[in-house]
């Protein structure tokens, strides 16, 4: 059987996507896009589990955003994401781990959704905001004196890979004041001047809600 | 029960006996056979907010691992960090597939569930004592839901295989704290309940036990 591209099941919004489609594009990798929403009943044939991102390889399916690239990191060589150095490597790893077990779990719409019921919006939100604040302050201290052009050198590497979606996230949705953060407000710009993360951003993606709606 | 490690080893692990991400460093370490020094951080007392652990680690979280010179924080990137030191007991696969479904596991139970059910101390003060465990319970059974779905027809002695893997080191932290102090009913997920039972034959896992922490409370 011939094997085509591997699809990328992804919503537009969802920050574990993005950091997917930014490493896709990196490694020049030929994707396809499909758009899945909270709701699909088709999406849980695809993957049981209907965590979204997910990417089908073939006859493999693999979720979970650092699944995903830690798996295309195995299978294309280009552009590699994790340093030979360990020390770098541990780095890029824990900030990755900061970004999506201490800050995104607590701002997808499951945990918000559920407190809704208890708390009000406002408070949710707040809550999200202090999150959100304290990994990017970790962040900051873990990276305090950094003179490279990105988080940990002058190449792309995982962190980076991680931190873009979350800081996007983070002023788009959630009023985050980046002058707060001033490695991260600056490795920002810079990331936002690479097309492979240009292109990758929620609002260029075909599920996106046309402007002005 | 581990011998007693020798007066100044390398290796020196930041933990809290009640951690499960604690827990899982444990387990790779008694895996590896690597002997460390037991710091205890007492989360309870606030001890992770001392000036000397959060220059170790700033988001002020356990575990930590001092090796040498070198500081590697968050279990994962010390794991990680132990797979390239450390060869013997390869926790991953050399199989691109294989790996990447371990450190699906591990995500899920380290993205998913772990970090969601702490999320209550922080607004305890808004919910009351019952619905607060009704959150975590909600958070780790939609994770173990998922997770049961993945290991569908698993027929392996452990998650991925007949050998410990990544995935287990992660499953049984999570796991046994479901159990022992969230009330999870596992006879909902044979899988995992399976996995359990396995897991609780393993001296490096049984050692890595909260309860078997010098920092555990006596009673």
């Amino acid at each position: 059987m011939a094997v085509g591209k591997p699809v990328l099941y992804s919503a537009w919004i969802s920050s574990c996507s993005f950091r997917v489609r930014i490493a896709l594009n990196l490694k020049g990798v030929d994707y396809e896009y499909r758009a899945v929403t909270w709701n699909d009943p088709d999406y849980e044939k695809i993957n049981p589990i209907k965590y979204v991102p997910a990417l089908v390889d073939g006859d493999f399916v693999v979720s979970d955003s650092l699944a995903i690239i830690l798996y295309l990191e195995d299978k294309y060589s280009q552009h590699p994401l994790l340093p030979q150095d360990l020390k770098k490597k541990a780095i890029n790893l824990q900030i990755a781990n900061i970004v999506c077990s201490s800050i995104q779990p607590l701002q997808c719409y499951a945990v918000i959704g559920l407190l809704d019921g208890r708390l009000g919006s406002d408070e949710s939100f707040q809550i999200v905001r202090t999150y959100i604040d304290k990994g990017f302050r970790a962040i900051e201290k873990l990276l305090e004196g950094c003179d490279s052009k990105y988080a940990t050198g002058d190449e792309i590497q995982l962190a980076d890979v991680f931190l873009a979606p979350q800081i996007h996230a983070g002023m788009t949705r959630f009023q985050i004041d980046m002058s707060k953060y001033p490695l991260l407000e600056r490795f920002y710009k810079a990331y936002m001047e690479i097309p492979a993360f240009q292109v990758a951003v929620p609002e260029k993606q075909p599920d996106a809600p046309s402007p002005g709606v | 029960m581990r011998p007693p490690a020798p007066a100044s080893p390398k290796l020196k692990l930041y933990s809290f006996w009640r951690s499960s991400c604690s827990q899982r460093v444990r387990i790779a370490l008694n895996l590896k056979g690597l002997e460390y020094e037991y710091k205890p951080v007492n989360l309870l007392a606030n001890e992770q907010s001392d000036p000397e652990f959060e220059r170790l680690n700033p988001i002020k979280y356990v575990p930590a691992l001092v090796d040498g010179d070198t500081v590697i924080a968050d279990s994962f990137a010390i794991l990680l960090y132990l797979e390239d030191m450390y060869p013997q007991h390869p926790l991953l696969p050399q199989d691109p597939q294989k790996r990447a479904l371990n450190i699906q596991i591990a995500s899920i139970v380290g993205s998913s569930i772990q970090p969601l059910q702490n999320y209550p101390n922080f607004i305890e003060e808004k919910l009351d004592s019952n619905k607060t465990i009704k959150w975590t319970q909600h958070h780790i059974n939609r994770g173990f839901t998922a997770l049961e779905k993945l290991l569908k027809g698993c027929n392996t002695t452990y998650a991925t295989g007949n050998e410990i893997q990544l995935a287990d080191v992660f499953l049984e932290p999570q796991i046994y704290g479901g159990v022992k102090r969230f009330g999870i009913d596992m006879s909902i997920y044979p899988v995992l309940a399976r996995l359990h039972e396995a897991y609780m034959e393993h001296p490096a896992f049984l050692a890595a036990l909260p309860e078997k922490q010098p920092d555990a409370p006596s009673s």
